[in-house]
């Protein structure tokens, strides 16, 4: 008996020293994201230009302080925002094919901010307009899937996969209908918002997209137990004291303030909140207790890698990073669906 | 009827869906250190009338008592603490090992972490899963599911003080004849330990050797319901399950049934 508690006790330890290592590249990946750029700064030189007032220093400081730490702050907010809502939308409907998108929000946010570039009200209100309708759009488009929240006897989550699946075909069908109708110039500013960019980061939209990154991490960590339980289908998770409305009431709000806020103002980004949570149940296996925080990190690292890739691979012109999420993530989950019985099944 | 020891009632419970009756005023009571099985030809309503008992079933008329007090005002995690359920056929959660799967029985009790992985030990060494535990559970045969399964059950059981009801949805259908022994050994042992046990079955056999009572089903109805020693008789079975079952044995008391088409050869057809 005591040889298999040894296997059960080194399995566990191998997915805390996993989210160590994934914990330590964490800051890593941040310094290297806010050295590199148009003008390339050293770990030394940041140093020295946060620490002197040498005057010399003071367009480093500048660049840093007013460029570089949003932009990456941001990029790794919103990566993480996407990934942790994608883990907990997962887990929910227990489908590794499930996405943030699945529930509306990201369609709904792009159906907000396209009338806003079909108006030509992108720029009203100091430029707070656009993510205020983007965020509407999407919390709206949940609201309407809440409808569909019914008790699990009547056929639960399939209805509500497939209250999304029309929803989304719906909220498409809008936004068609104003792509199609918009000028030339409002249609170039749709389609370069939803392929997602971190440029328009600035520290009150990254002090936003904190706070419900905050809130909703909060609430989907306190279902984490009963998201491992839904693993068992509905009613047995019932049977062990979930209550099933509340956890998929509470699970899509998190995920839709999160993506809701992220989309906002980095427009539509693709594939990180599908992929980040396998990468995460790859490594750190199926129990949310490790998969959140997991998934939190990876999403966090790989937006601001793309990111960096999107602001250096073109410069001084700039990627729109939803090509290169999609461009690297989609081969990468390939590979991972290649791999025979890895966590790419669920 | 109504005793002290009556911990879950079905009152007069009736269940439609549309027009056809899936239950029709069914009444029967678990009773703290007994074993009951259920069993009826398929369709005659014994898991429809296992997830009312569960609470997760709403009856259309009838009420469900567990412990005093009405079904419907439990919450879901209350009725976890006191009412241990095994589903017919629980998805498999293919990104959790089995470790991970039993030890969810103990989400309910609020028992600390320690605690709960020394029940979840036991839980996998009595039904043979110990050198299975760190294993995915989408590795696992269905007849080892099962028993992981019945482990997390176990393992919910024992982690609450509270619990005393354990309702089993054909808990040995996978099992080879060993671990059905296993199983239902245990089962007995949780009604000897004082919960009151209810299993579904669809094995005579094994339901004659573990139970001491028996509640018969068809058609929605309970047409027998009582002590083991009373009931289970060939003509009894024969009548519940529309075939011939012959009950074999010798002197020193142990029998078996047998089980042949009906006498003229043909299915049976439903009444007119």
């Amino acid at each position: 008996m005591n040889s298999y508690r040894q296997v059960e006790a080194d399995r566990l330890s191998s997915y805390a020293r996993r989210l160590v290592v994934i914990t330590v590249l964490f800051p890593l990946t941040l310094l290297v994201a806010i050295s590199l750029g148009a003008i390339n700064i050293a770990p030394w030189q940041m140093w020295s230009a946060l620490h002197s007032n040498n005057a010399d220093l003071g367009t480093l400081r500048t660049i840093l302080f007013d460029i570089r730490f949003p932009r990456v702050a941001m990029a790794a907010l919103i990566g993480a925002s996407l990934a942790l809502a994608g883990a907990g939308v997962q887990g929910l409907f227990r489908n590794p094919l499930a996405d943030p998108a699945l529930i509306g929000v990201s369609t709904g946010s792009a159906v907000g901010a396209v009338i806003c570039f079909y108006f030509g009200w992108a720029l009203a209100l100091g430029g707070w307009l656009l993510p205020a309708m983007a965020f509407a759009g999407g919390l709206g488009a949940v609201l309407i899937l809440r409808l569909f929240n019914t008790g699990f006897a009547a056929g639960g989550t399939a209805k509500l996969i497939l209250a999304g699946v029309a929803l989304n075909a719906m909220l498409g069908s809008v936004l068609g209908f104003f792509l199609y109708s918009a000028s030339d110039d409002a249609l170039r500013s749709m389609t370069f918002w939803t392929l997602g960019s971190c440029a328009s980061a600035q520290w009150p939209q990254v002090t936003i997209v904190a706070a419900f990154l905050a809130g909703g991490s909060l609430l989907l960590w306190r279902n984490r137990r009963a998201l491992d339980a839904l693993q068992l289908g509905e009613e047995q998770a019932a049977h062990l004291g979930v209550s099933v409305k509340s956890v998929r009431r509470q699970t899509i709000i998190a995920a839709a303030l999160m993506v809701g806020a992220a989309t906002a103002f980095a427009g539509t980004i693709g594939f990180i909140g599908l992929v980040a949570p396998h990468i995460a149940r790859l490594l750190l296996g199926g129990v949310h207790r490790f998969l959140l925080p997991g998934s939190l990190l990876l999403g966090a690292m790989l937006l601001v890698i793309a990111d960096l890739g999107a602001r250096t691979l073109v410069a001084p012109a700039e990627l729109a990073v939803g090509i290169l999420t999609a461009a690297i993530g989609g081969p990468f989950f390939l590979w991972l669906l290649r791999r025979p019985s890895t966590g790419a099944d669920f | 009827m109504v005793s002290a020891t009556d911990i879950l009632r079905a009152d007069a419970v009736t269940i439609r869906r549309g027009e056809k009756l899936i239950l029709d005023e069914v009444s029967w009571q678990l009773t703290r250190g007994q074993l009951s099985i259920g069993i009826g030809p398929n369709g005659a309503g014994k898991s429809t009338f296992l997830a009312v008992l569960s609470g997760l079933l709403r009856p259309d008329h009838g009420t469900v008592t567990l412990d005093g007090r009405k079904m419907t005002d439990y919450q879901p995690m209350e009725r976890a603490r006191k009412c241990a359920v095994m589903k017919q056929s629980s998805q498999r959660p293919a990104s959790l090992t089995v470790f991970e799967a039993v030890e969810l029985g103990c989400m309910a009790s609020g028992i600390n972490a320690a605690a709960s992985r020394e029940i979840v030990w036991e839980a996998l060494r009595r039904v043979d899963m110990l050198d299975r535990a760190s294993q995915p559970c989408r590795q696992l045969s269905g007849g080892e599911w099962q028993r992981a399964e019945f482990a997390r059950t176990w393992a919910q059981i024992k982690s609450s003080p509270d619990c005393c009801v354990v309702l089993l949805d054909e808990p040995a259908s996978s099992l080879d004849p060993a671990h059905q022994h296993q199983l239902l050994s245990e089962a007995r042992r949780l009604a000897d330990d004082g919960h009151a046990v209810l299993a579904i079955l669809h094995d005579i056999n094994l339901t004659s050797h573990y139970a001491q009572q028996v509640l018969m089903m068809k058609a929605g109805r309970v047409c027998a319901a009582g002590p083991a020693t009373e009931l289970m008789k060939s003509e009894i079975l024969s009548d519940v399950y529309g075939c011939m079952i012959t009950r074999v044995g010798n002197s020193t008391g142990l029998h078996a049934f047998l089980s042949s088409a009906s006498p003229d050869n043909t299915p049976r057809q439903p009444p007119e």
